[in-house]
């Protein structure tokens, strides 16, 4: 059956499934730690901006000129770039290992703005009357903020993942391998069209779970 | 139970400075409930907001229960706002929370026990007349339904001080009456002390004990309610006082010299004013009878502020010069203020 459809599947299967695996852990271990830093630093630019509950213009302004320069490099740039500060924090430039940073840096700035613009949706209201009840900025951070956003925080970080997946394509260049890296060897180089289709296939399927299980959780948190 | 002393509050945006509110006292009694009118852009919002310190007087001193909040630190102020809860124009419920969980969420740092909580939560859901709906999200309540869900989370922590800012403007009559009519039970039934803004002479009207008026950022007058719709002294209470009766129309045509109020020779326009029930059913009668002056009506209007009537009428009298006055002057005597409103 598979060897209908894909009939180098004998050949180069073992390939593509191990690419695909590459793929999965570099999304999924990426994804953890962008989602965490990237939470922490949009909720840092809400609340220390003007009028912030935590007004503090010099952390944001920092913050925001760092994500600034960080968004404004090419992320294949910035995969050369930060191979020395790979090597020095997790010991290599290359591989799953190596593209790991890389990917945290091309995403983390990204989603920060993301979650930024999601929560400064929120009805303001909701923060004066929280103020009103006597709540400290920690309560309102975590009962607020993230509670109330929790469906417009799931939609960025759909997309979050979704431009994940795409960046770790040009994980290749460092030697992570991963389903771009496959699509260039056997689609580019050895016109091998039924496993180029395969590769495409699998980041449907992978794209298509994010989305699903977003939806999911939108659905359930809109009330 | 709060004192406002020479609070000032000035806004600076782009460097230009925004006088919001310029030396203004107050002192509100406890259990009363004191009115602020103004019109938009007077201040209201910024005064109501400097009493639980969500804003900061730039000078000047509040004082709630005895606390000068102003010298607080921020856990103090944070102490301080229990102490006083707050229902706003747009409601700001929580939207993922249910009615009773809006309740909940501003009784987390009590020390009740969670089945205290859990039974204060409905105890006050069901005061607020709520205890069918106490299961349903903010966005399946109507707007009067948000806005008891949204006093009742005022009153969980059992404050002494209820800061309404503008809660009823976003209600249509019929359902703004009814919360008016719950925030009196309220301040009645637990001797909550209420400060509320508003635009709207009615609201003063319905439910306020004394009121104050402020424009541009300043105190323009403030007393008993009944005293300020009777003896209104600056242009802008007269302002809210006719419109509120409905002879801020008068003057407009007055103006417009509109055929209605169209005199003839030895005729005038008059407005009288009684406050109380003092005058005698027989004044126009009277009138007519002994000065021989020709009256008709040509507006009544009688407005009931806390079992007393405040009846305004617009009279065109007609006679002879003398009589005239001689009926203004009988009519004064009577306790009736009259104001000539146009004369040939
Ligand atoms: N945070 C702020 N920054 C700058 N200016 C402000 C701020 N809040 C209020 N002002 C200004 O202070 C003045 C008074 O505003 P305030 O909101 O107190 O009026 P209001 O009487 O409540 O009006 P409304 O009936 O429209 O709510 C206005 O000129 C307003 O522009
Ligand atoms: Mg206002």
């Amino acid at each position: 059956m598979l060897e209908t459809l894909i009939p180098n599947w004998g050949r180069f299967g073992d390939r593509l499934i191990s690419d695909t695996m590459a793929t999965l852990q570099m999304v999924a271990i990426a994804g953890s730690i962008a989602f965490i830093l990237g939470m922490t630093f949009g909720v840092l630019l809400v609340v220390t901006k003007k009028e912030g509950i935590l007004e503090q213009l010099f952390i944001y302004n920092l913050l925001d000129m760092i994500i600034n320069v960080i968004r404004s490099i090419p992320f294949l740039i910035l995969l050369i770039l930060l191979i020395p500060i790979s090597r020095a924090i997790v010991g290599t430039g290359l591989g799953v290992t190596g593209a790991i940073i890389p990917l945290v840096f091309g995403t983390t700035p990204f989603f920060a703005r993301q979650i930024e613009s999601a929560i400064a949706e929120l009805d303001s209201g909701l923060v004066e009357a929280s103020l009103a009840m006597g709540m400290s900025p920690i309560e309102i951070i975590f009962s607020v903020y993230l509670r109330e956003s929790i469906p417009s925080i799931t939609r960025v970080t759909q997309i979050t993942a979704i431009n994940l997946v795409a960046l770790t394509t040009f994980a290749g260049a460092v030697g992570a391998g991963g389903l771009g890296d496959f699509a260039i060897q056997f689609g580019l180089q050895l016109r091998l069209m039924d496993l180029l289709w395969a590769a495409i296939i699998i980041i449907l399927i992978i794209v298509s779970v994010i989305q699903g299980i977003g939806n999911v959780i939108i659905k359930w948190s809109t009330k | 139970m709060i004192k406002i002393e020479h609070v000032n509050k000035t806004f600076i945006i782009k460097k230009r400075n925004i006088h919001a509110l310029q030396d203004i006292s107050l002192e509100i009694k406890a259990g009363e409930i004191f009115g602020i009118i103004g019109y938009s852009g007077a201040g209201k919002s910024t005064l109501i907001r400097c009493i639980n310190l969500l804003e900061r007087p730039t000078t000047g001193s509040i004082m709630v229960d005895g606390e000068e909040l102003t010298a607080l630190s921020a856990r103090g102020v944070r102490q301080a706002r229990k102490k006083m809860g707050m229902i706003f124009q747009h409601f700001n419920l929580m939207p993922s929370r249910t009615a009773l969980g809006n309740v909940l969420f501003a009784l987390r740092k009590s020390t009740l026990t969670k089945e205290e909580k859990e039974k204060k939560a409905r105890d006050l859901l069901e005061l607020v007349g709520l205890a069918h709906r106490i299961h349903a999200y903010p966005s399946n309540l109507s707007g009067g339904e948000k806005q008891r869900v949204a006093i009742a989370r005022a009153l969980s922590n059992d404050p002494k001080v209820l800061l309404c800012d503008e809660a009823t403007s976003a209600l249509d009559p019929k359902t703004s009456a009814s919360i008016l009519k719950l925030l009196k039970e309220v301040s009645q039934k637990l001797q909550v002390t209420i400060v509320l803004i508003t635009h709207s002479m009615d609201v003063i009207k319905e439910i306020c004990d004394r009121v104050a008026v402020i424009e541009g950022g300043q105190l323009k007058e403030e007393g008993k309610v009944l005293d300020i719709f009777s003896h209104p002294k600056s242009d802008i209470t007269k302002q809210f006082v006719s419109q509120s009766s409905g002879i801020g129309k008068i003057y407009e045509l007055i103006e417009q010299d509109a055929p209605i109020v169209a005199l003839e020779a030895d005729e005038m326009l008059l407005k009288l004013t009684y406050a109380g029930g003092k005058v005698k059913d027989a004044l126009i009668y009277h009138i007519m009878k002994e000065f021989d002056v020709k009256t008709s009506i040509i507006f009544g209007n009688v407005a009931i502020i806390q079992h007393f009537n405040i009846g305004t009428l617009v009279i065109s009298c007609c006679g002879k010069q003398k009589n005239l006055a001689e009926a203004i002057a009988y009519m004064r005597e009577q306790g009736v203020q009259v104001e000539v409103m146009k004369s040939c």
